[in-house]
């Protein structure tokens, strides 16, 4: 299909279907047509994104969704013209207003950039100066652009934090982006997205490293704010479910390429790509199906039982009023039945990941006990516990920060063995061999080093040493949440099959409730260092009873 | 290991790195040449009859008042110097490495003396702190290179310890201890491997200050002591010489240059070729 196809096509699409794209009359406020850019590796150019066509009326949010490397954060670089220095547009053209902005100096681009085009990043932890005070980095983009000045500005900046809901704006301006929460960090980038009020925002994964439930709160302040100024939105995102929910229309993108386009009803009802049909087979939902429940005449003792569990932290620089101590985790109890999985459920800060180093001995425990298949490991010897460790091994989250980069793959998989005890050449290789085919790697990977790998592939080498000793209990600290949603669902059904074979019991630890539901056995919520609720996840989906819970639950973007 | 080979192409790739690797291994030729006594004319031995005499074809940096020959007395001068800068920045970097990993990874007393006594040496000028313990000492090559050394443990104690900060919290690291491993055997096996990069960047800066801080120590007459040439009180005795002959001054001060400025050109392609950031970008 040509460009122009394509074009057209887009154009009846949208005239199909005035009402999804809101006062979308007249052209389109950002209109990217045909565009194809490339990177230069070497001699050799290599294409990012190969003729890409968007249109975003005034007042519509168009997602562009897709997996890591797919080029929707290339494109949307490429409309603010933020390309890194061997990126080049090859063909095409990006008009915002009918002006052709891929022709334009860098110059002209510095005015447009925040005052025609606004930009909301990912990261709210790195995206403020740590040094500036929030009011005063919100001044600073109207300033910038000549829009205000002196004390105009500060009560232009008041206006903007309270638009965009934070309370006490006056105070709030005044203060360190450290004394934000992470929801408030984002809505105060924001307020400095849309303080010069452009035409077009961009939004690249605005909320993805929020708590489900801050993530709902900050984008209903953005569809609200977004609508009402009438600023047309291009979203980026990989959940697809989130997509569906915000979004007028969908963009699916893959290897550089649009592979899909539409309203979000015709996308998810009638998905005409295979990608896409993967993509929306992939993503976990809350009515996916749950496991079967395990009869309780089979069940004997549990292999691990936590009694009472508490982790309480000195504060540091406490002032005097404060309270000196912090409790991460408060009188945590329950069991691990054998071959099954038991969840932690809660968002960032519930004490989960606290709760499973103990468990692991990775972390002191302040009072509690831990028994595993009956004995008190928190009173195990140095050899006791050094026998322990060889039952019970983790995974943890971050698949580029799990491996030791400058060991291979092989290396990584042996070394708990050495550890323990194996240094027969022959018998190390055979079991490498062995666990390599466990976790469906091939056994050419084993000579390659971490950064020849996949987010995926290397999940899959820390399962394999995790593996390695042969352990009861494996604990997964969120395993899949930093993995594409297609990749995402490979690894659960890894570890599903892993569990059946070897008898593996699972403590899974996760954010996402919809992973949860579809792994978990048993599932206990955390929030503030205590078990909130708990329940098989039939019981706990289907009629939650915290009022906790239920927030969790209907944060959830449904489709 | 490949990630080594790679390193080695990108350092020969990046124009600093190349243009610092030939200085430096052209002075290391001198320092060769000097060392295994190749050069025609010895730098001590003094001839009344070829007092200053301006750079020719016999003497090509010329000659100096004692009638010695300054380009023989400037290869035993770097030779010297150089055998300094590395003996105290080896001690250096062993012993401020060790800290810094011991200190980082354990916390508690052992980071809290190690870091109260990094403080305590970074409160002195470097210069003036390796002036004070050269004095103290009895004057040899050796106790001036752990006079620098001393001056240096307390850069490598930072260097080390931040990453190492980083390093103990990470996952992998974490992994190895929940198989089991000792916290000596993580701190050796995982820990000290992912920060030889930086150790290794920081050893060839090091080195061209080291040789510079050498340097002022003879020149301020704090150095090896006489008749042994060196490269500071070379320059020291030349000034009052500098308007009849200029070159007494300049071959050896010309030298010094060069060879700070071919380690630091050294050291800042070590630092592109080791950074994983510049790889990929072939």
């Amino acid at each position: 299909m040509s460009a122009g196809e394509v074009t057209q096509l887009s154009e009846r699409s949208t005239a199909e279907h005035p009402a999804d794209a809101g006062a979308n009359v007249g052209a389109p406020v950002l209109r990217i047509a045909g565009l194809s850019v490339a990177f230069q590796v070497g001699r050799a150019q290599l294409n990012a994104v190969e003729d890409v066509t968007i249109e975003v009326y005034a007042g519509q949010t168009v997602a562009l969704v897709g997996e890591s490397g797919s080029g929707k954060t290339t494109t949307a670089s490429t409309v603010n013209r933020l390309l890194p220095e061997n990126g080049v547009i090859t063909a095409g053209a990006i008009l915002l207003d009918g002006e052709d902005i891929a022709q334009l100096p860098e110059s002209a681009m510095v005015r447009l950039r925040g005052a025609g085009i606004g930009l909301v990043p990912q990261d709210p932890m790195s995206n403020l100066n740590p040094l500036m005070r929030i009011g005063a980095q919100i001044a600073e983009a109207l300033e910038v652009h000549g829009l205000s000045k002196g004390a105009k500005t500060t009560a232009k900046v008041v206006e903007l934090l309270d638009m965009v809901g934070i309370p006490e704006p006056e105070r709030r301006a005044k203060q360190f982006p450290h004394e934000f929460s992470g929801g408030m960090r984002q809505r105060a980038l924001i307020a400095m997205g849309l303080a010069c009020r452009p035409k077009l925002l961009i939004a690249d994964e605005p909320t993805s490293a929020l708590d489900v439930t801050v993530q709902r709160k900050v984008l209903d302040q953005f569809a609200e704010l977004t609508g009402k100024l009438g600023t047309a939105v291009l979203l980026i995102t990989h959940d697809l479910s989130l997509a569906a929910e915000r979004a007028d229309r969908i963009v699916v993108m893959y290897r550089g390429r649009v592979v899909e386009q539409g309203t979000a009803s015709e996308v998810f009802a009638n998905p005409r790509h295979d990608y896409t049909k993967q993509l929306l087979a992939a993503i976990p939902s809350l009515s996916s199906p749950t496991r079967a429940p395990v009869s309780a005449v089979a069940q004997s003792a549990p292999l691990v039982t936590v009694q009472g569990l508490t982790k309480v932290y000195p504060v540091r620089r406490a002032a005097r009023d404060e309270p000196q101590t912090f409790t991460a985790v408060s009188e945590v109890t329950f069991d691990i039945p054998r071959a099954q999985t038991v969840s932690l459920v809660g968002e960032s800060g519930s004490g989960k990941s606290t709760t499973a180093n103990m468990i692991l001995g990775l972390e002191t425990i302040t009072s509690g006990r831990v028994l595993f298949d009956g004995h008190d490991i928190t009173k195990a010897s140095r050899a006791e516990l050094f026998a322990f460790r060889r039952r019970m091994q983790p995974v943890f989250q971050d698949p580029f920060a799990s491996l030791d980069p400058r060991r291979s793959v092989a290396e990584s998989i042996a070394e708990p063995l050495k550890v323990h005890g194996v240094h027969d050449k022959v018998k190390l290789a055979t079991k490498v061999a062995q666990l390599l085919d466990d976790v469906a790697l091939s056994q050419q990977m084993a000579d390659r080093l971490p950064h020849e790998l996949s987010g995926g592939q290397r999940q899959r080498v820390a399962i394999a040493r995790a593996l390695a000793l042969e352990p009861e209990l494996v604990v997964l600290d969120e395993p899949v949440s930093a993995l594409d949603v297609l990749v995402q669902a490979q690894i659960l059904e890894l570890l599903a099959g892993l569990q059946t074979r070897h008898g593996l019991s699972y403590l899974f630890i996760s954010h996402d409730l919809a992973v949860v539901r579809q792994i978990s056995d048993y599932v206990y919520v955390m929030r503030r260092g205590e078990i909130v609720e708990s329940g098989t996840p039939a019981e706990l989906f289907a009629a939650p009873q915290h009022p906790y819970t239920q927030e969790l639950l209907a944060a959830i973007p449904r489709h | 290991m490949s990630t080594g080979r790679e390193s080695w192409r990108l350092l020969l790739k990046s124009k600093s790195g190349l243009i610092g690797l030939i200085i430096t291994g052209l002075i290391v030729a001198l320092i060769v040449a000097s060392v295994i006594g190749v050069l025609p004319y010895d730098p001590i031995t003094q001839h009344a009859a070829s007092r200053m005499q301006p750079p020719s074809a016999a003497h090509w940096f010329g000659t100096d008042r004692f009638g010695r020959d300054i380009f023989a007395r400037v290869a035993a001068g770097v030779a010297n110097s150089a055998l300094i800068a590395v003996v105290a920045v080896t001690f250096a970097t062993i012993v401020g490495t060790a800290a810094g990993l011991v200190g980082g990874f354990f916390r508690g007393a052992s980071d809290a003396a190690i870091s109260g006594v990094t403080n305590v040496l970074f409160a002195f000028p470097p210069l003036l702190l390796a002036l004070s313990l050269a004095s103290v000492f009895t004057r040899n090559w050796f106790t001036i290179a752990v006079a620098i050394a001393v001056v240096y443990i307390p850069i490598f104690i930072r260097v080390t310890r931040g990453p190492v900060l980083t390093l103990r919290e990470i996952d992998f690291v974490r992994a190895a201890r929940a198989t089991g491993q000792s916290r000596w055997r993580i701190m050796v096996a995982h820990v000290l491997p992912n920060i030889t990069s930086i150790i290794i960047v920081q050893v060839t800066l090091s080195l061209s200050w080291a040789v510079l801080t050498e340097a002022s120590l003879s020149f301020l007459g704090l150095g090896t002591p006489p008749p042994a040439p060196s490269l500071g009180s070379m320059v020291y005795e030349a000034r009052t010489l500098l308007t009849l002959a200029p070159w007494t001054m300049l071959a050896p001060g010309a030298v010094m240059v060069l060879f700070v400025v071919g380690l630091n050109l050294l050291g800042d392609g070590v630092r592109d070729a080791l950074d994983p950031q510049s790889r990929g970008r072939k």
